[in-house]
């Protein structure tokens, strides 16, 4: 009798277990028929998804499925729904938050983009980088911008103008030096944007030394056609050892070695032409093989 | 002895309990099954270019349950021609109750169900959006 109580309580053991697996398995069988449900409801009419999403982002439903929600939200191209998707950038707080302004972006509708210029100013740094890359995903240069315009200091100001650059927008960045004169923020941006027109005019410009060491060297980051020869004019051009320093850097940077093996042969400094040929070394040029040779050839 | 029946008996319902749901309609014969609905909602058609909200909703069975779903514009209905059981055209609360069937199948794949899903909100009827509303309401 004993052996059967404890061969039913092995067997009830087994099958609790087995039912608490299956359990499991349940939730996340229906967890991931919720998101197949939120997902097909992008093929629904506004007026019946509507409701439905405003429900899951009002419950207390996984963060997954509100995330899915608020994209769903993104999608419905009705006044109501981009409404309610601004309300969320608004109010609701962290990753939600967050996840709201990014599909504004996604949706990309002028309104709601417009309603992101209050949810940045009243948000926390997270909030306003969110913003900025919401505007980013839009595509939206004039909002950010302003931003760059409106900013209350300069930490604001360099995240805007390194937004700017990012999206490549030379028009608002020249603007911007009128406006609000040069930064080494603005300058990094020209960069990013890959403004060689600009950089260039910088560059080439001594009455700010500091912004003009710092444009030579970025030149040799955007490279182009016409970069080393204008970093070849400005090294022999400069009496100024920083410039010359800086013109090397951007050289070395853009992978100039022609214009380098030039300003090689027309030297006569002994010095110099150590210090260029150390850095055809470093930037691997095939033809420091053939300056050693004649140098070689010149000694015998 | 007579605790040992109740212990039995327990055991016999948690194991009815935890028997997996099934899409009975399409386990009588592997092979394709199809009918057709009009749906509320209009659908653009890539292949054909008209519009028409009558839809030709194909359920390849195998080895006794759903494996597959395909669904046509009825004006381009591009299905399977052979081995085909054809079920007619139906009211949309019984198309409805053939994907629901799918869809609560535990037996079923997930990619399958799913997708009975995704038709079941595409053809779009009150009490579709009622199943959903339900199942993202539940915890």
């Amino acid at each position: 009798m004993k052996n059967i109580l404890k061969l039913a309580t092995a067997f009830a053991l087994i099958l609790f277990s087995t039912a608490a697996f299956a359990q499991a398995s349940d939730t996340e069988e229906q967890d991931s028929l919720k998101m197949a449900a939120m997902e097909a409801l992008i093929t629904a009419p506004p007026e019946r998804a509507l409701p439905i999403v405003d429900k899951v982002l009002a419950s207390d439903s996984s963060i997954e499925l509100k995330e899915r929600a608020l994209f769903i939200l993104s999608q419905m191209d009705t006044p109501e729904s981009q409404a309610r998707l601004v309300a969320y950038a608004s109010d609701s707080q962290g990753e939600l938050q967050e996840e709201a302004i990014r599909m504004i972006g996604i949706g990309g509708d002028r309104e709601a983009l417009a309603g992101l210029s209050d949810v940045y100013t009243s948000g926390d740094a997270k909030v306003r980088q969110a913003v900025l890359e919401a505007y980013l995903i839009a595509d939206d240069t004039d909002a950010v911008f302003e931003i760059a315009t409106n900013a209350s200091n300069e930490e604001e100001f360099s995240e805007a103008v390194q937004m700017l650059g990012v999206m490549g927008a030379h028009e608002q960045l020249r603007e911007l030096r009128n406006r609000a004169g040069l930064s080494e923020s603005l300058v990094e941006a020209y960069m990013i944007s890959g403004d060689e027109i600009t950089l260039r005019e910088l560059a080439l410009d001594g009455s700010n030394p500091e912004v003009q060491l710092q444009a030579i060297e970025a030149l040799g980051v955007v490279g182009g056609d016409d970069v080393g020869q204008t970093l070849v004019d400005l090294y022999q051009a400069s009496a100024d050892e920083d410039v010359k320093e800086a013109a090397l850097q951007g050289l070395l940077i853009s992978g100039e070695d022609e214009a380098v093996l030039e300003l090689y042969r027309n030297s006569s400094d002994s010095a110099e032409k150590r210090e260029l040929l150390e850095l055809l070394v470093v930037m691997g040029s095939d033809d420091v093989w053939d300056i050693i040779d004649s140098a070689l050839e010149g000694a015998e | 002895m007579r605790a040992l029946k109740v212990m039995f008996l327990g055991l016999f319902i948690l194991a009815l309990l935890n028997s997996p749901s099934t899409a009975s309609t399409f386990s009588e014969a592997d092979g394709w099954y199809k009918w057709s609905v009009d749906s509320p909602v209009n659908m653009g058609s890539s292949c054909c270019g008209n519009m028409s909200g009558e839809l030709a909703i194909y359920v390849r069975s195998s080895n006794g349950g759903p494996v597959r779903i395909r669904a046509y514009n009825a004006n381009c209905d591009k299905g399977p021609e052979e081995n085909v059981t054809d079920l007619g055209a139906m009211s949309l609360a019984q198309s409805d109750a053939l994907l629901l069937e799918i869809v609560q199948a535990t037996n079923v794949d997930m990619d399958v169900r799913e997708d009975a899903l995704l038709w079941l909100v595409l053809t779009g009827s009150d009490e579709t959006f009622e199943y959903v509303d339900r199942l993202l309401s539940s915890r």
